[in-house]
């Protein structure tokens, strides 16, 4: 190891020899960093394993680790399981290493053309190292050698789940995937009046026991428990997809695919100027085929909207079977409406006696000053019992935590 | 024979230029970290980008013998790794008996009764070979475990007889095509490459080397129409293998140069689905005036 981490050219320019121990520090160093590294990419929901960082560590005996190139290849054909992760690979490689304008794609030079965003985080980067450059030369401590730069190591997750869907980048778009995978869709928290059996119950089942003991000559050898059976509300799903809903249509299908998922008999139709029914599309296995479907399927998306008009068709033709007073009709729309407002005020009329509540779920009202002024949204406001954001993750969860409580 | 020793990727890259295999700084690393790590080497990619023909340039560049293990649903144990050679070992039990004669069981699981499949063959060989498991995607996925005690140990376990450890590790090549996603138990035993389709520069490079005949202008074009293509929805895209068909079909024409005529008449080496050749055809003067346009740009 010690013939290939000879010094770079920073290490040159301090004037002293360098002893068996340094390379033993510097090798320690790097081995630390990289186990960092990789947990930045646990993180971020990339599926690292301790098999990999393994060989990772164990690739750098064969490689220049001064060479970036090397090293950037190295590091993602041992840590990487699949291509998925390469858009987030690179962008927290960046971020961590911080070697140079961009990727190293190739020996010598940069063959890829420095994105807005990989340069823009270069900038930020880029001024803090300058800082910590200084200070090495102002204190000129051996020590300060090896100091390690401070690298944000928070979680891409986190933040990811306070931006708005219009500001997602596609290198992001994997992680959402993956956020909207694991979102915790459970809205059977609320206690119902019926009872099941279970061992963790509080209250005595008496017939139960008594017919147990029945078995056993009326002996009553054990005591079983029951509490209270939770109680689902089912999901009614009325999205929005005309031009005007564009950027959000995307991730709304998509979470509403995992919520037809985990939530049972969720119906979900879409609608713009028609009514289409897609619960039986959303229910493949795999979102990329759903999605292809939905596509090939929907012939109206980003087209024009008859709020009105569709919710009439629904309610003809689904209406009678839907509407019951244990489900909870879900309206993901911004409002804006070229239909009639009058059938539009009857439908919603109609919903609401027929529906336990009426969520509305619109993205314009991330801002502060919105009033529901344009006339759809000023029509159907009086019927509507919840009025809610779904502009990003933290919004859909808070939505999900209003259903459980309804 | 020899094994050649490579020192760099540099040098990989090289080598393989000789055996008319143009690859990237990437997919060179790649190789030159799996032969001296001594570890399986996954390439995933889209089809026909040349990740079966990796192996076999490797072969040739290392002169080793390539066993190679096309997978298919169905494969198990028997035809991949080994198995016992029941008619003769029903013979030697007879002959036994005539003889009267004592036998144990050792007697009838040695090597002599034993028929190595493709897997052991890479274990036992006496020389290092490059092993080929081409579309591990299409076998079952139960298949994946057999492979797992080859690719972290490099050795096969017969019951019978115990374990054979390889004397001369073969470099492991496994080909996927993304069919089904890969377990990651298997995953994480290699080293992961995931081959892109070239750039225009490269495949060009890639023509000439491959069909010496073409003259520089028209692989140019040829290459800056595939770029064009791969752009669009295809139900197929276009890979390498079909912008060599193509490139072998206009020089047997005697092209000098494409026209909307010509893509018409030889649509067939580029794509296969009926759909495909529709929208092709729709689309094809566009894509002409775009390729030309990216050549005189």
């Amino acid at each position: 190891m010690k013939v290939l981490i000879t010094p770079p050219e920073v290490f040159k320019r301090v004037k002293r020899t360098f002893t068996e121990k340094d390379y033993q520090v510097r090798a320690q160093g790097l081995i630390r960093r990289i186990l960092r590294f990789a947990n930045l990419l646990r993180k971020n929901r990339v599926p690292v394993y301790t098999a990999d960082e393994l060989n990772a560590i164990a690739v750098l005996k064969y490689i220049d680790i001064n060479n970036r190139f090397e090293f950037y290849m190295a590091l993602k054909s041992t840590l990487l399981v699949s291509y998925k992760y390469f858009p987030i690979f690179d962008h927290l490689f960046l971020q961590f290493w911080r070697t140079g304008v961009n990727i190293p794609k190739r020996y010598g030079g940069d063959s890829e053309e420095p994105d807005d965003e990989q340069s823009s985080i270069l900038k930020q980067s880029g001024s803090e190292e300058d800082t910590t450059a200084d200070s090495k030369k102002d204190s000129k401590k051996e020590s300060n050698i090896y100091a390690e730069t401070s690298v944000p190591t928070y979680s891409l997750s986190e933040t990811l789940k306070k931006k708005d869907f219009e500001d997602i980048k596609p290198h992001e778009l994997t992680l959402f995937d993956e956020i909207f995978k694991s979102l915790r869709i459970n809205v059977k928290e609320k206690k119902g009046r019926r009872f099941k059996s279970s061992y963790k119950g509080k209250v005595i089942d008496l017939p139960r026991s008594i017919r147990q003991s029945r078995q056993k000559g009326g002996e009553i050898v054990k005591i079983l428990k029951k509490e209270k059976k939770p109680k689902q509300s089912k999901l009614v799903l009325l999205a929005d997809v005309s031009g005007s809903m564009d950027i959000y249509s995307t991730f709304l299908i998509k979470f509403i695919y995992e919520l037809q998922k985990y939530v049972r008999d969720t119906e979900t139709f879409v609608f713009g100027t028609q009514l289409k029914r897609i619960t039986d599309i959303l229910s493949y296995r795999s979102i990329t085929t759903a999605l292809s479907m939905l596509s090939q399927n929907v012939l109206f998306w980003s087209g024009g909207t008859d709020i009105g008009g569709s919710f009439l068709e629904f309610n003809n033709i689904y209406g009678g079977k839907l509407r019951k007073r244990n489900r909870i009709l879900v309206i993901l729309s911004d409002g804006w409406d070229k239909g009639d407002i009058e059938t539009l005020k009857k439908q919603m009329a109609v919903f609401k006696q027929g529906f336990k509540k009426l969520i509305w779920l619109n993205p314009n009202l991330k801002y502060d000053s919105y009033q529901p002024l344009c006339m759809g949204m000023s029509a159907a406001m009086p019927y509507v019992d919840y009025f809610l954001p779904c502009h990003n993750v933290n919004t859909l969860e808070r939505f999900i935590e209003i259903v459980k409580k309804i | 024979m020899t094994t050649k020793i490579l020192g760099s990727a540099e040098q990989v890259k090289e080598e393989m230029r000789k055996e008319k295999y143009i690859c990237d700084d990437q997919l060179a690393f790649i190789i030159y970290l799996s032969f001296t790590m001594e570890k399986p080497l996954l390439l995933e990619g889209e089809p026909g980008v040349g990740k079966t023909e990796v192996a076999k340039v490797l072969a040739n560049v290392f002169s080793r013998k390539l066993i190679r293990l096309q997978c298919y649903e169905g494969l198990d144990a028997t035809t991949t790794m080994y198995e016992w050679n029941y008619a003769k070992q029903l013979l030697k039990i007879k002959t036994i008996d005539v003889c009267s004669q004592g036998y144990h069981l050792e007697d009838i699981f040695t090597d002599e009764y034993l028929i190595p499949r493709p897997l052991l063959t890479a274990v036992k060989s006496h020389e290092k070979s490059v092993l080929l498991i081409d579309e591990i995607d299409r076998a079952d996925e139960e298949f994946e475990a057999f492979l797992l005690e080859i690719l972290s140990d490099f050795q096969v376990s017969i019951p019978e007889m115990g374990t054979i450890k390889a004397t001369h590790k073969p470099l492991v090549i496994i080909t996927s095509n993304r069919v089904r996603e890969l377990h990651d138990a298997l995953k994480r035993r290699c080293l992961y490459h995931f081959i892109d389709y070239p750039t225009p520069e490269r495949e060009m490079e890639i023509i000439m080397t491959k069909v010496p005949d073409i003259n520089q202008h028209l692989a140019k074009k040829i290459a800056n129409i595939m770029v064009q293509l791969r752009n669009q929805e295809f139900y197929k895209r276009p890979g390498v293998a079909e912008t060599l068909d193509w490139s072998q079909a206009l020089t047997i024409l005697e092209k000098e140069d494409i026209d909307e005529e010509v893509m018409d008449l030889t649509c067939g080496c580029l794509f296969k689905f009926k759909e495909d050749v529709k929208r092709f055809k729709d689309t094809k003067t566009e894509v002409l005036v775009k390729a030309e346009a990216g050549i005189d740009g």
